[in-house]
């Protein structure tokens, strides 16, 4: 048996002392729990989850649609045709609209559109949550307490009110910016998306920041890290080796639970007229639409009503199971 | 106790459930309306304030089923020159405070009309036809120079800045009616320009002299109107009491109306009309209201007569009004709807003038529209600018520009982009003439083609897309000066051909029907008058 000369000096340990384990000695180890990652172990709990599967597999459907569909549909959001207002039938899965549109191919846009804006939002308030709340974690002291007071205080505006105003007020500037021939490409999205991507972010990272904040404080003071810093790690290695991802699981959490929230802000929106532009259509623009005749044509009420609650329901209960899982208390 | 608490409260809650029953016999009539009409005879600019006012005032004319008759005046006399009109006013007419009307009141009220200081930028219009009332109200001349005279109580005399071949016509207009000063209160101080007509809401103070009186208002909930027992005609009066139940949402209506809570309305979601036609419950005329597109005629690229021609050639309004908005609709083939008065009894004036363009788009008039459009020097639409629409968002809206957009782009090869927005915004957009295209339309004041053509002229405040064509203004001004039908409607037929053939200074879409939610069963004897307004004073409620 070769040993590192190194090791055994830097510890001041002679050949010597240093003595084989016996074979049942081996086997008391053996017998311990085998040795499984932090992932490995999230994971299995989640798979025990049997909901949390049948909601992920729906979830995974319903995004593979809203990706994929409108490629494989040969009809177009857009397209019109003279056959309205028309039943479901093999051309056409879910009928038409009352401007002959394909109903199944809009709802695959619309859930694209929805799920964009909530990922989209989910992506921009991870960045400014994660940043903000490091920040405040880090410094601390009087900087952590004012950057913690301010957060306080932009979540007692009432935010509805503020989006609406903000997704109004943000189109003009957003339009001219557009004009701007460096900007050309954000202006095929569309200013009502991005306007929505903005106010939504603006709004939402709040709750992710305190979280971070708290799941880092939080960590600083365990022992580990204690034990970490007395051993001389640097401040790089204690943040990005210990407090992270042992945050990972709070910052997941946090972010599932926004994605619903966006989805349902971006719905509401659409509903109420200050989301997409016509003729792209989201799933709240679409129960706008059906709106209108919903005594006599209910199903396309029904149609995008179901999908947005099936995918915040997918959201909800997927995050609750997360949660579960990467809690490692939670082991039984 | 609490056993006695809990059924006192639930009988408490059953109360609020059962509508109190009107006295037996009582012919109440109970309807749908949006809210907050406005009942300031020089204010109100919407068909619903119109509709509550003609019951609620009586002018010098009224409108019957098939024209107009003189209505609180007995005889008229017309000077040779048609410049002063003499009329002589019923002795018996009586305000609802037992008052008579006299010809005081008249006058009062046309100085209200063009009174710089009261009156809205639509009423100058209507005030211009009286003897120096555009000057009154550019501020020009005094209040006491305009041509409108008490001869005595009873004698009211109307001198007209020129002769006006339809203003016997225009007198059935709720801005012509009598007026009494006393009732009139304009709140001091305060800046918004509902406070202007505020003072019509309170029933108690608001004095009419209509067949129908105001008894409650609430501008929001609930406007209640019966008979006026001073009206000297009140035994023609059929209806004993009108109760209207404003709310805006017309799902909410249409949802009233079915579960029987109120029994008639004229409004509801376009696409449920197949249904409620199928049900029995629809019951229409064509009305006279044109919708069309408002132009910008002064903008890059629409200023070119050629392209608004194409814009309306290449759209299918047979398709828009037939399929796409539910059947609702008439489409549009000329600008004036049909309904008018024309040169014979048996003939309107939508009639004697023919079509202008078509109702359908045919292949050949979308070859000519992309022929057009590339002699404007946009071929395919090659450099053409952003096509901007802005409407105020609303369901048919909605429909109406996707269908529009799509038709555009496709044949035409432009990019259009929608504009949706709140009503206020963009109201007030139109009004300041900052738009490309948005929509409008008008149902006319008085019952002649003259109504429709008006509002074209030069300068015209609904005129937004600022059209300008001298020969429209001339042919228009000589048909207002021409007494003889035949070549007065010629005139006026000129003028639409210049405007629409010539020019498409507009492009005409679709009239309205005129329509009356009711069930046979409940309601009887409902008539549309030739405005084609609800004659809801001679309706009989027989549930």
């Amino acid at each position: 048996m070769q040993y590192n000369p190194e090791l055994l000096k830097k510890y001041d340990i002679s050949e010597e002392d240093l003595v084989q384990a016996t074979a049942s000695e081996k086997e008391g180890i053996d017998q311990m729990r085998p040795s499984v990652t932090y992932w490995k172990d999230a994971f299995a709990r989640f798979r025990r989850n049997k909901l949390a599967i049948v909601m992920f597999f729906i979830l995974t459907v319903i995004i593979l649609m809203a990706i994929f569909g409108p490629i494989a549909s040969p009809y177009t959001y857009k397209g019109q045709s003279r056959d309205v207002r028309q039943g479901p039938s093999w051309q056409h899965w879910l009928g038409t609209d009352n401007l002959g549109r394909d109903q199944f191919t809009r709802l695959m846009y619309g859930t694209r559109i929805s799920l964009l804006v909530g990922v989209v939002t989910m992506v921009l308030v991870c960045l400014i949550g994660i940043t903000y709340g490091g920040i405040a974690a880090y410094v601390g002291g009087l900087a952590d307490n004012l950057m913690m007071r301010f957060v306080d205080l932009m979540m007692t505006i009432p935010s509805m009110l503020i989006i609406i105003l903000l997704s109004v007020v943000l189109r003009d500037p957003l339009e001219s910016l557009f004009n701007n021939p460096t900007f050309s490409g954000l202006a095929t999205i569309g200013s009502g998306l991005i306007s929505i991507f903005l106010v939504l972010a603006l709004f939402n990272w709040l709750g992710m920041a305190r979280a971070v904040r708290a799941s880092l404080l939080m960590n600083r003071s365990q022992e580990y890290v204690l034990a970490s810093e007395a051993m001389g790690a640097r401040s790089k290695w204690v943040l990005t080796k210990h407090l992270l991802p042992n945050s990972i699981g709070v910052i997941i959490i946090s972010a599932t639970g926004v994605v619903p929230g966006a989805i349902m802000t971006e719905s509401f929106l659409s509903f109420i007229g200050l989301g997409v532009s016509a003729p792209m259509p989201s799933l709240g623009s679409m129960a706008n639409t059906a709106l209108n005749g919903i005594i006599s044509y209910p199903q396309n009420m029904l149609y995008p009503a179901f999908l947005i609650s099936m995918i915040i329901l997918c959201f909800n209960i997927l995050g609750d199971a997360l949660r579960d899982a990467l809690d490692p208390k939670m082991r039984k | 106790m609490k056993k006695l608490l809990s059924i006192v409260l639930c009988a408490l809650l059953l109360l609020t459930v059962v509508p109190f029953a009107s006295a037996e016999g009582e012919n109440v009539l109970t309807i749908a309306m949006g809210t907050k009409p406005c009942l300031d005879l020089h204010w109100n600019a919407g068909s619903t304030g119109a509709t509550l006012m003609n019951m609620l005032y009586e002018g010098l004319y009224r409108i019957t089923e098939n024209s107009i008759e003189l209505a609180g005046a007995t005889s008229r006399d017309v000077s040779e020159d048609g410049l002063t009109w003499t009329f002589h006013l019923r002795e018996d007419a009586k305000w609802s405070d037992g008052k008579p009307v006299t010809a005081g009141d008249y006058v009062y009220s046309m100085k209200r009309l063009v009174d710089p200081n009261v009156s809205s930028s639509y009423m100058i219009d209507y005030g211009q036809y009286l003897k120096n009332g555009l000057a009154i109200s550019n501020g020009e001349k005094a209040l006491d120079e305009l041509g409108v005279k008490a001869l005595d109580d009873f004698t009211l005399e109307i001198q007209l800045e020129e002769a006006c071949s339809y203003f016997e016509s225009m007198l059935t207009y709720t801005a012509y009616f009598p007026l009494r000063e006393d009732c009139v209160g304009v709140e001091e101080g305060n800046e918004a320009r509902e406070a202007q007509w505020n003072w019509a809401w309170d029933a108690e103070r608001h004095i009419t002299n209509g067949r129908m009186i105001m008894t409650s208002c609430d501008p929001e909930q609930e406007i209640v109107l019966e008979k006026n027992p001073n009206y000297y005609g009140k035994d023609d009066v059929k209806l004993d009491k009108l109760v209207v139940k404003l709310l805006d949402d017309t799902n909410t209506t249409l949802q009233l109306f079915e579960t029987g809570v109120v029994d008639m309305i004229d409004s509801f979601p376009s696409e449920e009309t197949e249904r409620l036609k199928a049900a029995g419950y629809y019951h229409s005329v064509p009305s006279l209201y044109t919708r069309f597109l408002l132009i910008n005629n002064n903008a890059e690229g629409l200023s070119d007569p050629r392209v608004r021609k194409a814009l309306s050639l290449v759209i299918d309004r047979e398709f828009v009004s037939d399929v796409t908005l539910g059947g609702s609709f008439i489409a549009a083939d000329t600008y004036v709807g049909a309904g008018f008065p024309g040169n014979t009894d048996a003939a309107d004036f939508h009639t004697d003038g023919g079509p202008l363009f078509s109702k359908t788009a045919s292949d050949e008039d979308i070859a000519e529209a992309q022929k057009l459009m590339a002699e404007a020097g946009y071929p395919g639409g090659a450099g053409f600018p952003l096509l901007t629409c802005s409407y105020a968002s609303s369901p048919n809206y909605d429909l109406l520009f996707q269908y529009l957009e799509a038709v555009w782009s496709e044949n035409l090869g432009i990019t259009v982009k929608l504009d949706p927005m709140e009503g206020a915004t963009m109201t007030e957009l139109r009004d300041a003439g900052k738009f490309l295209i948005t929509p409008q339309g008008w149902g006319p004041d008085w019952l002649d083609a003259s109504n429709m053509l008006s509002i074209f002229v030069t300068g015209n405040f609904i005129n937004a897309g600022r059209y300008s064509n001298e020969k429209f203004d001339e042919a228009y001004a000589k048909a207002k000066v021409t007494f003889e039908t035949e070549p007065r409607l010629a005139l006026l037929h000129e003028a639409e051909r210049i405007l629409i053939e010539e020019d498409m200074g507009i492009i005409p879409l679709y009239h309205r029907h005129a329509v009356a939610l009711y069930r046979d069963s409940d309601v009887s004897n409902v008539k549309f008058d030739a405005d084609r307004k609800v004659m809801y004073c001679d309706v009989v409620v027989t549930k």
